[in-house]
Parts: structure tokens; C-alpha cells; sequence
């Protein structure tokens, strides 16, 4: 597990977007897709294999975690599992955030945007 | 609908062994559970075409992850080693399994069979032998891709991405047919079989000349050559549907499927063969 946040950063762009999909709360694997397609309006699709992988290491580096909340069943598949970002896993997202941020603010001093 | 959907659950779920063991035990069913509500969205917004635009991603993807599943374990070059191994074998299997089809036309040629379970008796290994032939291909791939030159790696790629293709149009066909292929009604993915088909042997002409020029394989370099040749007594017959390119009575299906049958059991001889040394200057 890793505990040195600036040695995850920059976040790869599916990993950022999946801490950003579950920083609203827990979610299962089919959600975090669905997440990830709206809050990129498109733009980014995880497949299924590679959001498992993606799972998979995020769970190792102790980003985020298997959580034992369960909606009712019968709103919901009880055989789904969720997901929860950790402490250390909402840190990592801030320090990204904020490393995005900062290059934000300079590409708005450079008015690279222009009339964007 | 419920028929495609339940295919493509289960098409998946077979694929899911691919994974190694200990991930899928960790995440197969998650990942049936997802893919199966991805398949539910795709079809409700775009039907048939949705599902198939959700499949064709998803099986990259899959071959993708799987290979990073299996690095990650450290057992790549264990796999990559035992489909380079396994290359002769599977060749003489679908070598064989041609072999079969062609004994099953022989019959319903001859007249010694006319019943209409010998058709499914002669489609079933020809069909069934594009997974092993798969495999062979790549394996074969994997072993000379260091070695062959420009136009051998070339031919190897068309051979493998043909073998893939073929499977990729027979599964698009079964989806599309919802569990029963309706061949004559989908030209493009008829068209499409029938061009990775070729490619397989086309791509044999190329990695021939390859061979032959650099000696790649340990003996009877002329093979992958003559194997490659033998798409041209493919010719005369409709497969998966589409019309012949070139209609003829000289060659009949029992000739085709014995000679290039004959020549893949050959060629799997060859590549079993101790000597699997490449040679080293091969490459320049």
C-alpha cells in the first residue's frame, strides 16, 4: 500500500476519474462506468476489463475499498459488490485536484483558452 | 431480446476463463454482473446494433486486460512459451480436424451418405477448428516474429488477425441470428468472415516467401509456401454464405479441405520439430 501521495501523481486519467466517480459515495462497478461516461460527457468509456484491473490495483495501492454497504435488495443485485473510496484514497483525489488546479490557473494566465 | 442477451451473458462468461485463475475467482462475477448490464443499456438504446457496438470494444479490452492480468502474475512468458510449444500440436489438430471435413464431403459427394446430419458432421470441425487455429497462429507468430523479416512478420500478423477476425464474424453472426446464425441474411458479416478466411492463407503466401528465402523453420520451409498457395482451391465455394469468388467444377470441397488439411498436418510436424532455433541473421 502506498502511503507517499506525491509519488501517485499525476493520477492516470482512468484512475482520477474513477476516484472522481466515487467521491460522491459508494458505488458498484457498473456505476463507477456509468459515472465515469456522464462526468466526461462521453468522452472517456471504461470497459469492463479494464475497470476490474483498474479496481484491482486501486484496491492494492489502498485508493479505494471493497465497502460493506448494501442498498436493500430489492432495489439492487445483492451478489453486486461496492466500492468506497478510502482516507488515503480522498487525499490522493484532493493533491490531484489541486495539481490540476494549479496548471488550470496558469493556462488561464497564458489565455491558451482563448475564447473557449 | 432476451435470446441475444443471453448469448452474449454467456459468450462472455466463457470468455472470462481466459483470465488467470485468481483474478477471475476475485472478479469474474463482478465482471459478468457489469457486462451484463452494459449489454442490457446497449441493447434497450440501439438494438442488435448497439449490442454488437458494445461487443466489438469490449473483446479488445478483454484481450487487453487479460494480457496485463497474466504479466502481472509474472506468467507471461510462461504463456507466451506454451503457445509457442503447443504452435505444432494445435496445427495437427486443425490439420486433422480439416481431415475430418473432407472425409464427410467425400461421402456426400460419393453418395455413400446423404443424410442431413452429415452436413452438420462436416461443418462442426471446420467450424470448431478456428479456436485451435487461433492459437496456432499465434504461437507461430509469437515464435518467428523476432526472426522473419518485414514481409513475414507482416504475413504472420494477417494470418493471426484473420484467424481472430473469422471467430469475431462467426460470434457477430450467432448474435445477430440470436443464438441461430441466419447467414444468408447478413452480407457484410458473410463478406467479412470470408476475407479473414483468406487473409489466414494469403498472409501463409507471404510468411512463405519468408521461410523459404531466411529458412525459419527447422525443415520443409516450403510448406507455409504451399499452404499458403492452397487458398486459391478455396476459390470455387460459397463460405459462411457469401457467393464464390471464382465458381468451378475442377476443384470439389473433399479436395480442398484433404490437400490444405494435409498440409497443415505438415506444417505442424515442421513446427514441432527440436530444432527451434531460429536463425540469428534472419531479421537483417
Amino acid at each position: 500500500m502506498h502511503h507517499d501521495i506525491q509519488s501517485l501523481l499525476p493520477l492516470t486519467p482512468t484512475v482520477f476519474h474513477m476516484l472522481l466517480a466515487l467521491a460522491d459515495g459508494e458505488k458498484h462497478g457498473y456505476g463507477i462506468m456509468q459515472a465515469v461516461e456522464q462526468e466526461t460527457q462521453g468522452q472517456m468509456q471504461i470497459r469492463t476489463g479494464s475497470l476490474y484491473g483498474s479496481i484491482r490495483r486501486m484496491i492494492e495501492a489502498g485508493l479505494i475499498e471493497e465497502t460493506n454497504e448494501r442498498p436493500d435488495p430489492e432495489l439492487d443485485d445483492e451478489r453486486r459488490r461496492y466500492y468506497g473510496l478510502t482516507d488515503f484514497g480522498r487525499r490522493v483525489l484532493t493533491a490531484e485536484a489541486v495539481r490540476i488546479a494549479r496548471a488550470m490557473a496558469v493556462i488561464q494566465g497564458k489565455h491558451i483558452l482563448g475564447g473557449v | 431480446m432476451r435470446g441475444k442477451l443471453l448469448v452474449s451473458e454467456r459468450l462472455y462468461g466463457a470468455l472470462l476463463h481466459l483470465y488467470p485463475k485468481e483474478f477471475r475467482a476475485a472478479y469474474g462475477r463482478q465482471m459478468h454482473l457489469t457486462f451484463r448490464d452494459a449489454c442490457w443499456l446497449a441493447y434497450h438504446r440501439n438494438g442488435t446494433g448497439g449490442l454488437l457496438a458494445l461487443w466489438l470494444p469490449t473483446l479488445l479490452d478483454l484481450f487487453k486486460s487479460v494480457l496485463e492480468e497474466w504479466a502481472r502474475q509474472g506468467e507471461i512468458t510462461m504463456f507466451k512459451e506454451r503457445l509457442i510449444t503447443l504452435a505444432g500440436p494445435l496445427t495437427i489438430l486443425v490439420g486433422a480436424m480439416w481431415a475430418v471435413a473432407s472425409i464427410g464431403h467425400f461421402a456426400f459427394q460419393t453418395g455413400l451418405a446423404r443424410d442431413e446430419a452429415l452436413l452438420g458432421f462436416i461443418a462442426i470441425p471446420f467450424f470448431f477448428s478456428f479456436v485451435p487455429l487461433l492459437f496456432a497462429l499465434t504461437g507461430t507468430q509469437l515464435r518467428f516474429h523476432q526472426s522473419a523479416g518485414v514481409l513475414g512478420r507482416l504475413g504472420l500478423a494477417l494470418s493471426v488477425a484473420g484467424g481472430a477476425g473469422v471467430i469475431v464474424s462467426v460470434l457477430a453472426n450467432i448474435l445477430l441470428g440470436g443464438g441461430a446464425p441466419e447467414v444468408e441474411q447478413r452480407p457484410w458479416v458473410n463478406y467479412a468472415a470470408v476475407v479473414c478466411f483468406l487473409s489466414i492463407r494469403i498472409g501463409y503466401i507471404l510468411f512463405g516467401v519468408n521461410a523459404l528465402r531466411y529458412r525459419l523453420l527447422p525443415r520443409w520451409n516450403l510448406l507455409p509456401l504451399l499452404l499458403g498457395a492452397t487458398v486459391v482451391l478455396s476459390l470455387p465455394f460459397d463460405w459462411f454464405g457469401a457467393p464464390a469468388f471464382l465458381p468451378s467444377q475442377l476443384v470439389t470441397p473433399f479436395l480442398h479441405f484433404a490437400i490444405t488439411g494435409a498440409f497443415w498436418v505438415l506444417l505442424g510436424i515442421a513446427l514441432m520439430d527440436p530444432r527451434r532455433e531460429p536463425q540469428p541473421t534472419a531479421a537483417i
